[in-house]
């Protein structure tokens, strides 16, 4: 399996393309972030926010997590340009403790009009499961709601502009920097949805449980808008990482200090990464489940992040690659049986999306090893879900 | 902004259709030279053979009406759309075009009769600063007959279509412009042309 | 010089999309415009659409699902499934398709091909050409009967002002096992049309042994309803084994 040269992702990422150099298309766009006029993109900002302000109930829409990105850019855009967004989230419902209450200290402090929307459990496990089948992935409903339901929100409040955090030039190739990143139709089928609309997603709920009285109408959040309804009410889903350049270590800085935002430990990696992904109770599944496919896990994809922005050098990120990725993580239990699924099932449907040319032979170490490292708030994980 | 498509009974009109659609235009079909007034640009698809066009154009007199509206109004001619402003065609017999461009329309010289597929544009010339379209976006081509211009002026980009033949990919004059290739087959990249002619020249 | 072009070969039954094996045994596969929206946002460079049930019986194409389909994207449609004369070409172009697909009207009424060609162009008509291969003999699936020579029959086509062939490769459908390569070979080399090629894709490594040979369209079928491959993978992985394809 070939490595980056200068990173540690390896071909079996999604969207990485090598160069003749042997280095991957992510560290050769972050040598083109530098080159970037970020003084002019800077203007292009104030153009559209002074073209959208006061044009409606409010001047913009913030998709939110709690994490450190959507966090970082409600504080720039309120604190910068002294606008009135609307915040909106949409609740995966593993949200843990910790970013509950980062989310309350921060929507209190800047004092901003805030909506968490909660969609049917019981439809959400069954995508889970869905999607776990058929594209090795569980989070359907997560990455759909987080892009369909702000847009749709916008739409319906006849808000034009939306700000997301974080390019995905910072970790994909899906975009680089010199596009300006949108979140449209094209984007959505591309590089999110995993190849599956509401649409279909009810359709093959309703044949795997053909007794269910779920309908169609049931996954109305989940329907991105057509590019029609995104052109006729002017729809702009934008990233602030395409006008001012991002700087996570900078930025999770900011907000500690202005905001009280905390860091919390996340399972299966070095505990000094203390700010990415600390939403989600099923992080640690999520990452397991990477590396069973393609062979590498988060811890990879931090200390490269930290690599292309000279913090590390690449033999101390292998290093911690090779103590961290991999690890099961405890919350598999709480994860299986939320989806009554066995391990060894978990296996077998995850075996059939492993991304060539990464192989496992042989699952029965990972069915032997055993996780004895948990969480603080593990346990009131296991009271949610039992 | 009231676009209008022409439907000359042999056309993808259901494809220009749904392209303009879902960039949020009502588009107005046109089956009636008379139409012309109502609308702002017009766009005429391809997908048709020349002498079959040229003839429905003259029956229903359709030929001086387009050249009056594209002296102040403009016009977007896809593939066949674009040839039938050659002086000449040469598909199914010869066919006198509109003459707006200096030009003849021949069949394809290359060993693959057909140029099917999606090929990279070099822009050679900027019709307008505001046309962003990166140098070497690719686009769809289905045909077997190209222009033959005889001034390169009005050339705004080519097409290698095999290793030694190049073709025009898209050329302009005054209100004109034309593509070889479909810009509402072209995803992305043709949604951005489409874009940019429903807001050319808007005074 | 050409980009490899990757098309997903869509079915059509009862307003759903279907795949199956050889021909039958045909299950589920998702939903016709939400699914082509997916497809269009992973960089397909067309869609083939057949009406199965308009290929078996004696009825119209589903016209219907087509223009739905065609509303919501905008990449290249071919459109077929027993098209058998001209009103239902015109109907086609009327609703959304950019090419059409002509299977078994070619062995009752080669006539059609000029009727349509004269108001659309050769290059709006897709020969398909379903090769059965038996004991080193070639047939073809509308007429098992008789013995062909593959050239000859491409060569009437061409004649007849068709612009482009689709063979498929019978046998081999949904076996995932590979294509025909050395009678595609001869196909290629005697044939001056662009071809697209269906039937045994289930890997990258097979698409990369067909390209060997000159071959650079592929309809897939199998390879993308029943597995994780979708077509943005698939060509990122031709991309990384350095073959033109666009993204």
């Amino acid at each position: 399996m070939k490595i980056c040269k200068s990173c540690v992702i390896p071909e079996t990422a999604e969207t990485n393309k090598f160069n003749s150099s042997g280095v991957c298309s992510v560290c050769s766009q972050i040598e083109d972030k530098e080159k970037i006029n970020w003084v002019e993109r800077k203007k292009e900002l104030d153009v559209l926010i002074n073209k959208y302000k006061n044009q409606s109930s409010y001047d913009c829409i913030i998709p939110f997590s709690g994490g450190k990105d959507s966090v970082f850019a409600l504080y720039y855009l309120v604190k910068n340009y002294n606008i009135k967004p609307l915040v909106v989230r949409f609740d995966h419902q593993f949200l843990r403790p910790k970013v509950i209450q980062n989310t309350e200290r921060v929507i209190n402090r800047l004092g901003v009009d805030f909506i968490n929307v909660k969609t049917n459990f019981e439809i959400i496990k069954k995508t889970m499961i869905e999607s776990l089948i058929r594209r090795g992935d569980f989070c359907w409903h997560c990455h759909v709601g987080i892009s369909a339901l702000p847009i749709r929100m916008a739409i319906e409040k006849k808000v034009s502009l939306i700000f997301y955090g974080e390019p995905s030039a910072e970790y994909n190739s899906f975009y680089n920097y010199k596009d300006k990143e949108e979140l449209n139709v094209e984007k959505f089928n591309k590089a999110i949805n995993l190849g599956i609309n509401a649409e279909d997603m009810y359709q093959m709920i309703k044949e795997r449980h053909p007794d269910s009285n779920i309908k169609l109408e049931d996954f109305k959040s989940y329907m991105f808008p057509t590019q029609r309804e995104l052109k006729i009410n002017n729809i702009n889903a934008l990233y602030l990482g395409n006008y001012i350049p991002w700087d996570v270590r900078k930025q999770v800085k900011l907000i500690k200090d202005e905001l009280g935002w905390e860091g919390d430990e996340v399972e299966g990696i070095p505990p000094e990464y203390d700010y990415e992904k600390i939403e989600c109770m099923m992080q640690g599944v999520r990452d397991y489940i990477k590396f069973l496919k393609r062979g590498f896990g988060r811890t990879s994809h931090l200390v490269s992040i930290d690599i292309r922005n000279k913090r590390l050098s690449r033999e101390e990120g292998m290093d911690l690659t090779k103590m961290y990725d991999g690890r099961k993580p405890k919350s598999l239990s709480i994860f299986l049986k939320l989806i009554n699924m066995n391990e060894k099932e978990f296996y077998e449907t995850v075996k059939k999306h492993v991304v060539l040319p990464h192989e496992i032979e042989n699952y029965d170490n990972f069915l032997k090893s055993s996780s004895n490292i948990k969480p603080k708030d593990f346990d009131e994980w296991n009271k949610k879900f039992s | 902004m009231k676009v209008g498509i022409l439907d000359y009974k042999a056309c993808n009109l259901g494809s220009v259709f749904s392209a303009l659609y879902q960039l949020g235009i009502d588009p107005i079909i046109l089956n009636n030279p008379k139409k012309l007034s109502e609308i702002d640009r017009l766009i005429i698809p391809g997908v048709g053979a020349a002498k079959s066009c040229m003839d429905y154009l003259k029956f229903n007199s359709f030929i001086e009406p387009i050249k009056k509206f594209l002296v102040n109004k403009p016009i977007l001619g896809i593939c066949l759309g674009m040839q039938i402003f050659a002086k000449k065609l040469y598909e199914n017999g010869i066919s006198e075009g509109i003459g707006h461009i200096d030009g003849e329309v021949k069949k394809l010289d290359t060993k693959i009769k057909f140029n099917i597929g999606w090929k990279e544009v070099k822009f050679i010339k900027k019709i307008d600063k505001k046309l962003n379209i990166e140098d070497m976006s690719s686009f769809y081509y289905c045909h077997s007959y190209y222009i033959s211009l005889k001034k390169i002026d009005y050339c705004a980009g080519m097409s290698y279509i095999d290793n030694n033949n190049e073709i025009p990919a898209i050329i302009y004059k005054d209100n004109f412009i034309g593509t070889q290739f479909h810009p509402e087959k072209s995803q992305t990249n043709g949604n951005k042309l489409l874009e940019f002619f429903f807001n050319w020249k808007k005074n | 010089m050409n980009f490899i072009r990757i098309i997903p070969s869509l079915l059509l039954s009862n307003k759903k999309l279907v795949k199956g094996k050889k021909f039958t045994n045909h299950i589920n596969a998702g939903y016709p415009s939400s699914t082509c929206l997916a497809l269009e946002g992973q960089k397909c460079d067309e869609i083939f659409l057949i009406d199965l049930d308009s290929y078996k019986n004696d009825k119209d194409p589903d016209f219907d699902t087509l223009n739905e389909i065609s509303k919501n994207i905008s990449t290249p449609i071919t459109f077929g499934g027993g098209i058998k004369n001209i009103e239902q070409v015109k109907k086609a172009f009327k609703l959304g398709a950019d090419k059409i697909y002509l299977s078994q009207i070619l062995f009752r009424n080669k006539k059609i091909i000029s009727k349509i060609k004269d108001i659309y162009g050769c290059q709006s008509i897709v020969a398909g050409i379903n090769i059965i291969t038996n004991d080193q003999k070639l047939y073809l699936l509308e007429d098992e009967k008789k013995n062909i020579d593959i050239l000859d029959h491409i060569k009437s086509l061409i004649g007849c002002g068709v612009g482009e062939i689709k063979v498929t490769f019978v046998n081999n459908e949904g076996s995932e096992n590979g294509m025909n390569i050395e009678l595609a070979k001869k196909i290629i080399s005697n044939t001056d049309l662009p071809i697209i090629f269906e039937g045994g894709l289930g890997n990258i490594e097979q698409i990369i042994d067909m390209i060997k040979i000159g071959a650079n369209s592929f309809a897939i079928g199998s390879m993308i309803t029943f597995k994780d491959y979708n077509i943005f993978k698939i060509k990122q992985h031709l991309f990384n084994k350095g073959y033109k394809v666009r993204f």
